[in-house]
C-alpha cells in the first residue's frame, strides 16, 4: 500500500473513532424516547374510591376554569359556561353475597368464559351459555356443550340473567346488533318471566388492543346504544369498566396483556363488583291477581 | 425484511432469477445489491435509518482498515487490534446496554438519570461479533486481511446471515466469495422451505400457548399448564431459531455458498455441556475462540477454568439480552456446567436415560429464566412448576390444561418427532423423490397462507 493511501486510511480511522461516535451517539440519544417508568399496579377493587374522587375533582376544575375564562373575557357570558351534565341518579344497587348467583344464568362471549373459568367458588353458582367469539346473531343458532339457547331458557327458571355481548361484532352495523340484542331480551322476558335481566357493558379495550374492526370509541358507542335497552324495572344496565378503565377510558394496560381481556386474577374483582351491583329480586306474590310490581329499589332519570 | 414475510418471499425469486442468470463474475454484485436492498428494507421504517446506514458503512470501513493496519504494522498491531475491538464494542454497548446500565445505576444508587429506549440497529449483535472475529483472526495470523473492500462488505452484509447469524468466520467464507464451492442448487430451496415450515407452521403455532399463558397471567394457571407452557416455549425457541438457521443455509446453498450449521439436535443431549455445543453452535465457538481460550481456557488450572467459564456464561447471557434475568440465566447455566464437569458428566454420558431425564427438566426450566424478564413474575412461575414451594394466592382452574392440550397437542407431538434425528435421515433418503417435492410445496403453500393470515410472528433472535 502506498503512503498516501495509508494516510487516507489513517485519517478515516481517526475520524471514525473519535469524531463520529460523539456526533452519532448524541443524535441517537436525542431521537430516542424515554422509557416509561412502571409504577406498581393498583388492584381494580381499590380503584373505585379513587375514581369517585377524581371525577369530583374534575368537576371542580371545570367550574374554576370557567370562572377564569369569564373574568378574562367579560363581554362573553353564557357561551363560556361549561356544559356540565345534569346529575345522574344512579340505580339503587345492593350488595349480595355469592349465593345471589345460584339461580342465575350468564350469557356471553370470551369474557364470560373468563368469569366462569377464573371465578373460583362464586363461578360455580350460576349456569352459563357462553363461548369465545359469541355474538348476538349466533345466540339462537349455536349449540354449546350440546345445549341450545332455546333449550336452556325453557329447561330452568332463573331469577337473574346476565348478558354480555357485542364487542365481537363491533365492526358490523349497530342497528343490526341492537335488533338482535333486543330480540334476545324479549325472548328472555317471555320464557323467563321472573328473571331480572342485567345487560353488562362490553369491556373496553386497551389502546394497543384496538384493530380495524374494534376500536375503543366503537365499544363506548355500542355500550351507549345497548344501555338504551334498560328500563330499570326488569332490565338493568351495569358497567364494570369503572374498575378497569384508565384516565382516558381505555382498558388500563395494568390489567391486560392482550388488550381485550383482563388477566385471570382480575375476574374475582369483577365478580365482587357484580355482587355490589345486585338488585333485590321482587317477591313473586302468592295471589295471581297481584300484578303490581313490588320493586322498590330502582329509580333513574333518563335524559 | 423478515424471512417469513410476504415482502421477502417476493424479493427472493426476483433476486434468485437475477443471480442465476448473471455470469459468475457479476454474481457478487447482484448479491451486494440484494443485500443492500435487504438491509435498507429492514430499517427503512425507523426514523434513525440514515444514522444506521452511516454507522454500518463506517463500521465496515473501520474493520477493513484495521485489518490491513494490523497486518502491515506488525510492531503496533496490538494498538490497532485494541482500537478495532473497542470501536466495535462501544457501539454494541451504546445501543444495547446503555438503558440497562443507567437503569441499574438508578436502582442501586437511588438516582434518577434519564433512561432512554434506544432502538438496536438491525443485526448489530451478530455483525459486531463477526467484525471482531475478523480482526482477531488477522492479528493471530489465522487469516490474511481482505484487501478488497467490496468483498469485506459482502462478508458482513450478505443477507442470508445478516439478521440472525450464523456467526460466520472470515476464514470460512472468504474463498467462497471469490469462488463458490458449489453450483447454485435446488437443494437450497428445499432446505429453505423446511426452515420456513419449522418457523411458521410449528414455532409460531406452539408459541401461541406461551402467549395465551401470558394473557391469563402466571398467577391463574395450574402447575400442569405451567409445565406445558415452558415445554411449548422450549419447542418454540428451538424451531424458531433452527428454522431461521435452515433458511439461511438454504439461501446460501441456492447461491452456491456453504454456510455453517448452527444446530445439531441439541435437545437430544444428555448434559448441558453437550447441549451448548449443539445449540447456536457458531455463538458457542465464538465465545470459545475469542474469550475462553484467550483467557487461558482450561490450561491454567482449576480456578482459572472456573473463572473463565463464568466469564463466558455471564457474557453469553448478557449477549442475549440487556436485562438481569439474562445474567441470572447465564449464571445458572454456568453452575450446571461446572457441576457437570466436576461431578455428573461422566455419569450422565454413561447412563444416557438419566441424562435425558435430567435435561428434560433442565431445558425448560432454564428457558423459563431466559423467557421472563420480570423477577416477580419469574418467582410466580417457579412457584407453579415447583408447587411444593408455593402458596397459592390466586385461584386457578385445575383442569385448564385439558383445553390447551386439545388445541396444541398436535404441535407438541410434531415438535417431539422433529427434534429427533430420524426425520432428517428420512428426508435425506427421500430428498430426490417426487413425493418430497410435493410435500415441500404443501409446506410452502401452508406457510404462505399462515403469513398472509397474520398467523406468523417475528423471529425471536431478531431482537438480539
Amino acid at each position: 500500500m502506498n503512503k498516501s493511501k495509508i494516510r487516507v486510511y489513517f485519517l478515516m480511522l481517526m475520524t471514525a473513532c473519535f469524531v463520529a461516535p460523539p456526533m452519532i451517539m448524541n443524535q441517537v440519544w436525542h431521537m430516542s424516547d424515554e422509557t416509561v417508568q412502571t409504577s406498581s399496579v393498583v388492584p381494580p377493587s381499590e380503584r373505585k374510591s379513587k375514581i369517585k374522587q377524581s371525577t369530583s375533582v374534575k368537576a371542580e376544575e371545570l367550574t374554576s376554569e370557567s370562572i377564569e375564562q369569564e373574568t378574562s373575557e367579560p363581554a362573553v357570558t353564557s357561551s363560556t359556561e361549561p356544559v356540565t351534565e345534569p346529575p345522574v341518579i344512579e340505580p339503587q344497587f345492593v350488595t349480595k353475597d355469592y349465593s345471589y348467583f345460584s339461580d342465575a344464568l350468564f350469557i356471553g362471549d370470551s369474557r364470560t368464559v373468563g368469569l366462569r373459568d377464573f371465578g373460583g367458588t362464586v363461578a360455580e353458582y350460576p349456569d352459563y351459555f357462553c363461548k369465545e367469539g359469541l355474538s348476538t346473531d349466533q345466540v339462537q343458532d349455536v349449540w354449546i356443550d350440546g345445549l341450545s339457547f332455546n333449550y336452556i331458557i325453557d329447561a330452568k327458571q332463573y331469577s337473574k340473567i346476565y348478558i354480555m355481548l357485542g364487542v365481537n361484532e363491533c365492526g358490523n352495523d349497530f342497528e343490526t346488533i341492537l335488533k338482535d340484542y333486543r330480540a334476545i331480551v324479549e325472548i328472555l322476558k317471555v320464557h323467563q318471566p321472573n328473571a331480572l335481566i342485567f345487560i353488562q357493558a362490553n369491556l373496553h379495550v386497551a389502546q394497543f388492543g384496538e384493530n380495524q374492526y374494534v376500536t375503543n370509541d366503537k365499544v363506548h358507542q355500542l355500550n351507549d346504544r345497548i344501555s338504551e335497552l334498560a328500563d330499570n324495572k326488569r332490565v338493568f344496565y351495569i358497567d364494570v369498566n369503572e374498575i378497569f378503565d384508565d384516565e382516558y377510558g381505555y382498558l388500563s394496560s395494568d390489567y391486560t396483556s392482550d388488550g381485550v381481556h383482563v388477566y385471570g386474577k382480575y375476574y374475582m374483582d369483577w365478580w365482587n363488583w357484580l355482587c355490589e351491583h345486585a338488585v333485590e329480586v321482587p317477591d313473586i306474590s302468592e295471589t295471581t291477581e297481584n300484578t303490581t310490581e313490588t320493586v322498590t329499589t330502582v329509580s333513574q332519570e333518563i335524559q | 425484511m423478515d424471512f417469513n414475510s410476504i415482502k421477502f418471499l417476493i424479493f427472493l425469486p426476483i433476486f434468485m432469477l437475477a443471480y442465476i442468470f448473471v455470469p459468475e463474475k457479476l454474481k457478487n454484485i447482484i448479491l451486494a445489491f440484494g443485500s443492500a436492498i435487504f438491509l435498507y428494507q429492514g430499517i427503512a421504517d425507523s426514523p434513525q435509518a440514515k444514522i444506521y446506514i452511516l454507522l454500518f458503512v463506517i463500521t465496515i470501513f473501520v474493520n477493513y482498515i484495521v485489518g490491513q493496519f494490523i497486518e502491515m504494522f506488525r510492531k503496533s498491531s496490538k494498538v490497532w487490534l485494541v482500537t478495532g475491538i473497542l470501536f466495535n464494542f462501544v457501539w454494541l454497548i451504546f445501543f444495547k446496554y446503555t438503558g440497562f446500565i443507567i437503569d441499574t445505576i438508578n436502582v442501586v444508587f437511588v438516582t434518577h438519570f434519564t433512561v432512554k429506549n434506544i432502538a438496536l440497529p438491525l443485526g448489530i449483535s451478530f455483525y459486531t461479533f463477526q467484525n471482531v472475529s475478523y480482526i482477531v483472526d488477522v492479528y493471530e495470523g489465522r487469516t490474511k486481511s481482505e484487501k478488497n473492500i467490496f468483498n469485506y462488505f459482502l462478508y458482513i452484509s450478505m443477507f442470508p446471515q445478516f439478521t440472525q447469524g450464523p456467526v460466520i468466520r472470515y476464514g470460512q467464507i472468504a474463498r467462497q466469495i471469490r469462488q463458490r464451492p458449489c453450483k447454485p442448487s435446488a437443494d437450497g430451496l428445499k432446505t429453505f422451505i423446511i426452515g420456513l415450515g419449522y418457523k411458521v407452521l410449528l414455532a409460531d403455532q406452539i408459541g401461541k400457548l406461551w402467549k395465551d399463558i401470558g394473557n391469563i397471567g402466571f398467577e391463574s394457571i395450574s402447575p400442569k399448564l405451567a409445565w406445558l407452557g415452558i415445554i411449548a416455549y422450549s419447542l418454540k425457541i428451538y424451531f424458531d431459531f433452527q428454522g431461521y438457521s435452515l433458511m439461511a443455509i438454504g439461501l446460501g446453498r441456492m447461491m452456491g455458498f456453504i454456510i455453517p450449521k448452527n444446530f445439531d439436535n441439541p435437545y437430544l443431549s444428555v448434559t448441558m455441556t453437550e447441549f451448548w455445543r449443539k445449540w447456536h453452535i457458531t455463538l458457542g465457538t465464538w465465545f470459545r475462540d475469542y474469550v475462553y481460550i484467550p483467557l487461558g481456557g482450561s490450561r491454567k488450572g482449576g480456578k482459572k477454568l472456573i473463572r473463565n467459564t463464568l466469564i463466558v456464561w455471564l457474557f453469553t447471557g448478557l449477549w442475549h439480552g440487556a436485562s438481569w434475568n439474562f445474567i441470572l440465566w447465564g449464571f445458572v447455566l454456568f453452575v450446571i456446567m461446572i457441576t457437570e464437569k466436576i461431578f455428573t458428566k461422566r455419569f450422565m454420558e454413561k447412563f444416557r436415560f438419566i441424562g435425558h431425564l435430567t435435561m428434560a427438566f433442565l431445558i425448560p426450566v432454564t428457558w423459563l429464566i431466559f423467557a421472563v424478564t420480570d423477577f416477580h413474575d419469574l418467582g410466580i412461575y417457579f412457584s407453579k412448576i415447583l408447587p411444593f414451594f408455593s402458596k397459592t394466592e390466586y385461584y386457578y382452574p385445575e383442569k385448564d390444561y385439558v383445553k390447551y392440550l386439545g388445541i396444541y397437542g398436535k404441535y407438541f407431538i410434531a415438535g417431539f418427532i422433529l427434534l429427533q434425528k430420524f426425520p432428517k435421515n428420512f428426508y435425506l433418503k427421500l430428498k430426490k423423490e417426487k413425493i418430497t417435492s410435493v410435500a415441500l410445496a404443501v409446506i410452502l403453500i401452508a406457510s404462505v397462507y399462515c403469513i398472509c393470515k397474520g398467523k406468523s410472528e417475528g423471529f425471536m433472535y431478531f431482537v438480539f
